[in-house]
């Protein structure tokens, strides 16, 4: 966290910190905007790109950052479709981690290849939610300030998000209690 | 139940940003942005004091004073060029330049390219300190760069 006034050199290690501590959670916000991989390296970089050139000096960087990938994201999306259409990829890798268990297998599989569609459904506003707060590791309070909303707005879209992928993955919890 | 779902969400192996990704964010934090202009002030006001000083120690240089550039508040790489040796006129050159990003073009949808904007202001000043007879010339350019995206 960036307390104060700092120095424009001080300023930019705290990106380049925060940059390297949220590397995966930018991209994963990124491409869960653009849906697409290439898109979403082009959004981070874009985003840092004007971060390096400016003089604002965030009370918060976390959010600050993330807020920038995010605008990032939504206006190279916003040009991708009007460019053409694309198949959307996910945010998460097409194959599961290889359960210990052979007898897992098919269950991992579908437990994988469930809560990856549930997460895809989800409006975008809610996907962004999940993203922010499980990839990313953002606080509510971070959250609200990366999104530009009010903080209890952040908190219940979050809840619904969960509570929706509760539903759609039914089942999936009971079996994972019960392994 | 919601500490369930979460848990299952951190589980699932997320696609990793590639490892170029890395060059593109932190080598462009060594780019020469807008942010050069204090440097770049510097050297402009550091060439209208070899203006001066070589103004100063030009033979029948009695109007000396004429030559003598206001250091203006802007970037500028520049270049000094002189006949310090000779009666002849001085000149002194500026150049004031930015080069700004524009993020990225698809003029055909589908070569992503890199728009980039370079504003260059050159200024040239000649003066003949015998005659204290002074010429200046502005040329300001505006250049668009495109550069092929590296996309993978």
């Amino acid at each position: 966290m960036v307390k104060g006034r700092q120095t424009e050199g001080a300023v930019r290690e705290t990106l380049e910190q925060v940059y390297r501590t949220h590397r995966q959670g930018l991209y994963t916000l990124a491409l869960s905007i653009t849906r697409c991989p290439n898109r979403a390296e082009d959004a981070v970089q874009d985003a840092f790109a004007r971060l390096w050139q400016s003089d604002a000096r965030p009370g918060d960087a976390v959010p600050y950052v993330f807020a920038a990938v995010r605008h990032a994201a939504i206006d190279l999306a916003r040009r991708a479709a009007t460019a053409g259409r694309h198949e959307p990829a996910s945010i998460f890798n097409g194959v599961p981690r290889a359960p210990a268990d052979p007898a897992a297998t098919v269950i991992d599989a579908e437990t994988h290849r469930r809560i990856r569609d549930a997460v895809e459904s989800l409006p975008q506003a809610e996907r962004e939610a999940v993203v922010l707060k499980v990839y990313g590791g953002l606080t509510f309070e971070q959250m609200a300030d990366a999104l530009g909303e009010p903080l209890p707005t952040v908190a219940s879209r979050y809840r619904r998000a969960l509570e929706t992928l509760s539903r759609r993955i039914k089942g999936i919890v009971e079996v994972s209690n019960d392994k | 139940m919601t500490s369930d779902i979460e848990n299952l969400l951190r589980e699932m192996p997320l696609r990793k940003p590639p490892a170029s990704l890395d060059a593109r964010v932190l080598g462009a934090r060594a780019r020469p942005g807008r942010r050069t202009w204090p440097i770049a002030v510097a050297a402009g006001a550091l060439a209208a004091a070899a203006a001066l000083v070589i103004a100063f120690v030009l033979p029948r240089g009695t109007e000396t004073g004429a030559v003598a550039p206001g250091a203006p508040p802007a970037p500028a790489p520049v270049q000094v060029a002189s006949q310090a040796g000779q009666a002849g006129p001085v000149r002194l050159e500026q150049n004031w330049t930015e080069v700004s990003y524009e993020g990225l073009v698809a003029p055909d949808n589908e070569t992503p390219l890199r728009k980039f904007r370079r504003q260059t202001i050159e200024h040239v000043r000649w003066t003949d300190p015998s005659s204290g007879i002074r010429v200046e010339t502005t040329t300001p350019r505006d250049e668009i760069i495109l550069i092929r995206a590296d996309l993978q």
